[in-house]
């Protein structure tokens, strides 16, 4: 019963919280210069020329004059609705336009995550084995180098060696899986050395530790050790640090999309920042925030449910 | 091992104070890097010009290094901000607890939340593209990651000995805080603030790649790499070597802030690299 009512409590949170940062992107936006109506038509029309009482009328049939609360009530009793309106730029539902380009967006969220899981933890595990051999002494290296390298100029390092000079990806622009190797090798490089570090200090500082000594002296064998204890005791800091890196990545692979021109949620969503375009914005900012904060929700289960020490902190206060 | 530690401490740092150096007399040593000269265009590196030339015959390695110095400066500032508000505002919300730290953890959620981009192209919007709205945005992120550690360090400390000695001789709350509490918690920030600056120079550069932040015609790494994608196919050196002298810088931050890290004997290792 506890368990529930405190769950239940912080998806409440998350929710407030995704409505909130909703909020404050479409706040910042209503109060900077530029008139949504005037903006959109000068898109459209493609510059001068335009007579105010156009911009007036078109701004009436929008909405947008109608200030900044009652806009945002207007789109929050829509949204209760399961409604997210339809975009001013192109007519279209938000959320068609959202599910279009989400499918771009997750899987090469979910392809760099499992590159770099599978690099970090694997590498991160040698390089606990091999401690302060060669391997080990190279991998570290590597990582701090990884680490403060651009992820765009990576990007574009890769896109010369591997487009222009080896001719195996292509150039950019949508063509599936395909166009989807190289951003998530660069993404998921970027990423795997978090990983590696936490694997190898936690495989090493679990190997000192006296329950693995009794282990031992049970007898068992030492990938039983490793399998059944030490595997275990570090999963919940490697769920955690993946998390946040896909967390990192929902907003944060813009930067990638642009370089290599892909049709994901963050291309898009900038394009309708520059003419304000409100119902996009709000939906798509409320949608993101919203799996921002259910990845953390669901981080923070797994870890109770991985660690009995959490579980107690949590639900015994 | 400590003494290993120390060697790459010294090593480290004093190869990051000769580049800074370097940086710091950009201006004199590299004065050329405005002058345009399109006889010299795109000349590939030569003894000449060890990073070549771009589309205007510009000498690159001059642009590079000046290009950091206004990269670092930067960065340097915006974590000068952050810093101070962050230790304040974490020591004051884990001192005081209650509706002060609530309030703390539901706007730290908030912004982390936020998607990052979003937020940056939501404040260009609102103080026009520029360094300004630059700046701005890297502190909203930046001022965090040090509330975050400063308030989990002051929680560990409040309840300790000698602030309840302080407490008790009746020295007044913002005594305890600013002469008691944050001096003992700065020795653990101080690292970051390393780490920090090699984040801001990578956000700069990033920034400026996606045309916010510095603006042309200043030289600006993240700018030159971004004019440099452009002749992906002929010249390369144009975005490899900027690139490079961004990352060494960043690499060189990172090392020594780890080393500090060790040599402090910080534990809580876990919570920066989080960031």
């Amino acid at each position: 019963m506890k368990k529930a009512t405190t769950i239940l409590k912080r998806i409440i949170v998350a929710i407030l919280t995704a409505l909130f940062v909703s909020f404050a992107a479409y706040a910042l936006l209503y109060f900077s210069p530029g008139d949504p109506a005037e903006l959109l038509l000068m898109e459209m029309t493609g510059g001068s020329g335009l007579q105010m009482s156009v911009v007036k009328e078109y701004a009436e049939i929008l909405g947008t004059n109608k200030g900044l609360l009652p806009m945002y009530k207007n789109w929050f009793v829509k949204m209760v609705h399961m409604d997210l309106g339809t975009s001013y730029r192109t007519g279209r539902p938000v959320w068609y336009e959202f599910r279009i380009r989400f499918a771009t967006s997750l899987s090469l969220a979910v392809m760099t995550s499992v590159i770099s899981m599978v690099l970090g933890v694997s590498m991160g595990m040698l390089s606990a084995k091999y401690k302060n051999k060669f391997f080990d002494k190279f991998t570290r290296m590597l990582c701090a180098i990884n680490m403060s390298i651009p992820s765009f100029w990576l990007a574009i390092v890769f896109m010369w060696v591997f487009v222009i000079k080896l001719k195996l990806a292509p150039m950019s622009g949508d063509m599936g899986f395909r166009s989807l190797i190289l951003p998530s090798c660069v993404m998921g490089l970027t990423g795997c050395s978090g990983l590696i570090r936490i694997t190898r200090i936690g495989i090493l500082e679990n190997l000192n530790a006296e329950y693995v000594l009794t282990l031992r002296a049970k007898g068992l064998s030492e990938s039983a050790r490793f399998r059944k204890h030490i595997l275990r005791n570090i999963s919940l800091s490697i769920v955690t640090m993946v998390t946040q890196n896909v967390v990192s990545l929902i907003g944060g692979s813009i930067i990638i999309e642009n370089i290599f021109g892909l049709p994901g949620v963050g291309n898009y969503l900038i394009r309708s920042i520059q003419v304000k375009d409100f119902p996009v914005i709000l939906g798509f900012v409320f949608i993101m925030s919203l799996t921002v904060v259910i990845l953390n929700l669901i981080s923070e289960l797994v870890s109770y449910a991985l660690d009995p020490r959490i579980r107690m902190e949590v639900y015994e206060k | 091992m400590k003494n290993k530690n120390d060697r790459k401490l010294y090593i480290g740092g004093t190869i990051l104070f000769i580049l800074l150096l370097l940086v710091a007399f950009s201006g004199i040593l590299f004065g050329k890097g405005d002058i345009i000269n399109t006889d010299n265009a795109t000349q590939p590196p030569s003894m000449q010009h060890l990073f070549g030339t771009d589309p205007l015959g510009r000498d690159l390695l001059s642009r590079s290094f000046i290009g950091m110095r206004l990269s670092l400066l930067l960065g340097f500032i915006a974590q000068l901000i952050c810093f101070v508000i962050g230790v304040i505002v974490g020591s004051i919300s884990a001192y005081f607890g209650g509706i002060l730290d609530k309030a703390f953890v539901f706007l730290q959620n908030v912004i982390l939340s936020f998607p990052s981009m979003v937020l940056i192209f939501c404040i260009s919007m609102l103080l026009g593209t520029g360094v300004f709205s630059m700046m701005v945005a890297l502190c909203i992120f930046g001022w965090l990651s040090y509330a975050r550690l400063t308030r989990s360090q002051v929680r560990a400390l409040k309840d300790a000995a000698f602030i309840r000695g302080a407490r008790a001789v009746g020295s007044s709350t913002s005594a305890i805080i600013f002469r008691h509490i944050v001096p003992n918690v700065i020795r653990t920030v101080v690292p970051m603030f390393t780490l920090m600056i090699g984040h801001a120079v990578l956000g700069i550069a990033g920034l400026s790649f996606l045309g916010f932040g510095v603006q042309p015609p200043n030289a600006e790494i993240g700018l030159m790499i971004r004019d440099g994608m452009t002749y992906i196919r002929t010249f390369p050196w144009l975005f490899v070597f900027p690139g490079l002298v961004l990352a060494v810088y960043s690499v060189l931050l990172n090392v020594v802030s780890d080393a500090l890290q060790d040599r402090l004997d910080i534990h809580d290792s876990a919570n920066i690299s989080s960031m």
